[in-house]
Order: structure tokens, then sequence, then C-alpha cells
């Protein structure tokens, strides 16, 4: 497991304001500053929940709107980062429909420029990028709340125990969840094998 | 529970699942321009909603007494009518002043009729009721009706604020497409905000993504409108 806490995200799961708000009943929250202290867990997750790199930053701002609407509806019973998820989950879920009825579904964003660097060969650039539609493709075939536990374990490598503490849930739940999405994934892989591309590459 | 292992470390992957694996993209992080930008539409839009809803509940007490007047002119003045001044009607309606008079009535109607009611009828009292009673026949919107009315009023109403902030404060006109679009989606008015927001990403000076916007707006209206409105707002591209 090891790298994850470089690449994880900001904050930790126990912040200052969910700290504060669990301390002070009466404390305010304002969007704000959960904008602050969340905005790259949000991105975070929304990537972790499928929305497209071109639709990122039109769903951050959908999240917040939303935080911004039902702050008040928000109570110290579970954590900040466990409702913001839950908030990402249904705008993701919203851009997923709409990427569907656009039929966007699937779709690499391949002009998104790539975190690894420019390849030297063509080739495998294509492999590369072949291997990650298919990839999207197995992701899209799970349910959003496996797809986020699947994502954070096998693509980021964090342990169970953190996802467990992000999401509010058992470390139970977290492998009973990870153990249907492994068999969705390797379902949706085959299927893929079953029927091959027309038209290859894009 | 048992631990588990990574696919990618533990070898007991299925067979190809590995190499898709591997070539996957972790969540990439927030930059710091994107951060800003965001913070900067949200706090926008955190501002609005107090010198909004003042506005918003003016408006409502106007749309109140439109409509207490529509409902007192459509229902109640007719039934008075009826039984009150039943051949009232008829020479009234020879005229064509009369029938011009008939799109300001709803809004007179609860002020002048009501008082006349104990007087006799005089010919222009007669003509402000004309047309109501012309207009007694006309049914009133379903409630389904009514809710679309109401929601496609609510998507005017939210474009048409953006489009008057594009000029002074685009991030303020972002923040409330930001705003249709969660509220509405793929509503009626789609397409409007969609041009609303190439011309927002302009102003901020977000070209590529302005075109980018305007080329899935070209997608889903080709030959409408809304292509020679994008040619003109960005020339050729």
């Amino acid at each position: 497991m090891k790298g994850w806490r470089s690449r994880r995200h900001s904050p930790s799961v126990t912040t200052t304001l969910a700290a504060n708000r669990l301390a002070e009943p009466d404390v305010v929250l304002d969007v704000t500053q959960l904008h602050d202290e969340y905005a790259d867990f949000v991105w975070r997750s929304l990537q972790r929940l499928g929305v497209q790199p071109s639709s990122l930053e039109d769903a951050l701002q959908d999240v917040f709107v939303v935080v911004h609407r039902r702050l008040d509806t928000y109570d110290a019973s579970s954590k900040i980062s466990t409702w913001l998820f839950g908030i990402c989950l249904r705008v993701a879920s919203a851009h997923r429909r709409r990427a569907y009825m656009n039929h966007e579904q699937g779709n690499l964003d391949l002009n998104e420029p790539s975190d690894d660097g420019p390849l030297a060969d063509p080739e495998e650039n294509a492999m590369r990028h072949e291997a990650q539609r298919r990839l999207e493709q197995g992701l899209e075939a799970m349910a959003l709340e496996r797809r986020a536990v699947f994502v954070m374990f096998e693509i980021e490598g964090m342990p169970a125990t953190a996802i467990a503490e992000i999401l509010d849930i058992p470390a139970g739940t977290v492998h009973s969840r990870l153990h249907k999405a492994r068999a969705e994934f390797t379902a949706a892989i085959a299927r893929q094998e079953l029927t091959p591309r027309v038209g290859g590459l894009p | 529970m048992t631990n588990m292992q990574r696919w990618l470390e533990s070898e007991q992957a299925p067979q190809g699942v590995a190499e898709l694996l591997a070539a996957a993209r972790p969540p990439r992080p927030l930059d710091a321009v994107t951060r800003a930008r965001s913070r900067r539409r949200l706090a926008t839009m955190t501002a609005l909603p107090a010198a909004a809803s003042v506005v918003f509940w003016i408006k409502s007490v106007a749309l109140g007494a439109v409509l207490g007047s529509v409902v007192t002119a459509v229902v109640v003045v007719p039934k008075w009518h009826a039984t009150a001044v039943p051949s009232a009607v008829a020479p009234v309606t020879q005229t064509n002043r009369a029938g011009r008079a008939v799109q300001r009535a709803p809004e007179q109607a609860p002020v002048e009729v009501v008082p006349e009611a104990s007087a006799a009828p005089s010919a222009t009292s007669a003509a402000s009721a004309a047309p109501i009673i012309g207009n007694s026949n006309r049914t009133l919107p379903t409630p389904s009706e009514q809710a679309i009315d109401d929601r496609l009023g609510r998507e005017i109403q939210l474009l048409e604020r953006a489009r008057q902030l594009l000029s002074v404060d685009p991030n303020r006109a972002m923040a409330t497409l930001d705003e249709h679009r969660l509220e509405f989606g793929s509503g009626t008015l789609m397409l409007e905000r969609q041009f609303l927001e190439v011309e927002a990403l302009l102003r901020l000076g977000r070209r590529d993504q302005a075109i980018a916007r305007a080329a899935d707006l070209r997608a889903r209206a080709p030959g409408s409108l809304y292509e020679r409105r994008l040619s003109h707002l960005l020339g050729n591209e």
C-alpha cells in the first residue's frame, strides 16, 4: 500500500471544521470554508465516481451549490466527508445520466493531458489509450458506490481501513463491496473480449 | 474478514486485468487555478441569495396579486354577472373598442366591478364586464400545466438573470448558469444555457473551454439558430 499517502486527498478525514462542528454544535459552517478544506477531496471523489475530465469542473461546482443549499440539513451524526461523498454520488450520477443521454458514456477524454508525460512510442501510446478505454468500460459496469471503493483500493492503493473511514462504513462492507466490484469488473472485461470493438482504436 | 490484497500486488488478478489496472491514471489533483476559479464562483453565488430573495419576494407578491385578480375575474365575476346583470352583455359586444378593453380587464376587474354591483350597470362597466364574461368559457390551467409553467418561468428567470450579469460580472453569470444546470439539467432551455455559458467563458478569457462548449452545442443542435449565433460570437472556430 505504499505511496497512497503521498496521493492522499487533503484534508485528512478528521478535519478542523468537522472537529469544530462536533465539539461545538453551534459553530456555523460556511460553504467557502468547506470549499477550502474539501475541494480536493470532492475533486478526487468525482473522478473516482467516473465523472469525465471535461465535466469535472462543472461537477465540482454542482457539488458545492448543493452544499450551499443543504448545509443547514447537515448534522454531526456523520462525518462531513461522508456527507460530501453522498452529494458527490448524486452529482456524479446525474452527470453519468447526462453523458449517457449524449452518448458520451465510456468515451475517454483523450485530449486530456496525460499525467505520465509524452510517450515516445506512438504504438505504446495507442495501447495505453486502449487499455484505459477498456478499464473505463469495466468501471462503468459497476454501481457508483462499488466503483468508488474499487478505484480507491485497486487504483489508488488505499488501505481498506482508510476507505472505511472516508465512507463511514465498516471495513467488512468495504471488503464486500470490493468483492462484488471485482466480480463485476471481471465480467465486464470478459464481455469486452467476446465482443471485439468495431473499427479498431479511436 | 481476511485482509485483501490489491490485484496488482497479489498476482491473483484474472488474466489481462492487471495490465488494465497498470494503465490506470489515478485521480489527478485539483490545480490551483481551477480551485481559485471554483471558489470565486462559489463566493459570488453565496452573495446572491440575500439580494435575490428580496427581489423574489417582491415578485412573488406581485405575482400573487395578479393571479388573485385573474381568479376573481374569471371565476367570481361571471357568477355575479350571471345572477345580477344577465342582460348587460349584448349591447357591449358590438364595438371593437370594447374588445380592446379585454386585455386589461383582469387586473382592473376586482377594483372596478365589485363596487358597481349595487349600482345600475353603465355602458363602461358593461364594457369591462363583457370580455370577462367572454373569458368565462376559458378553462383554467390544470395543476400539471401550472407546474410546467412555473418550471419554465423559473428557467427563464435564471437565464435572464445570467444574461443581465454577463456584461457586468461574468463570474456571477457563470454561477447563475451553474445553478440552472443543477436545477434543470437538460431542461427546456438547456441549449440557451449552453450558449450563455459559451459567452460567459469567452468573457472570462477561457476561450478554449468556450470553443469546446460551443462544439458541444453545435453537435446538439446542428443547423439551428445557435450555429449562427455561435459563428457570430466565435468567428469560424
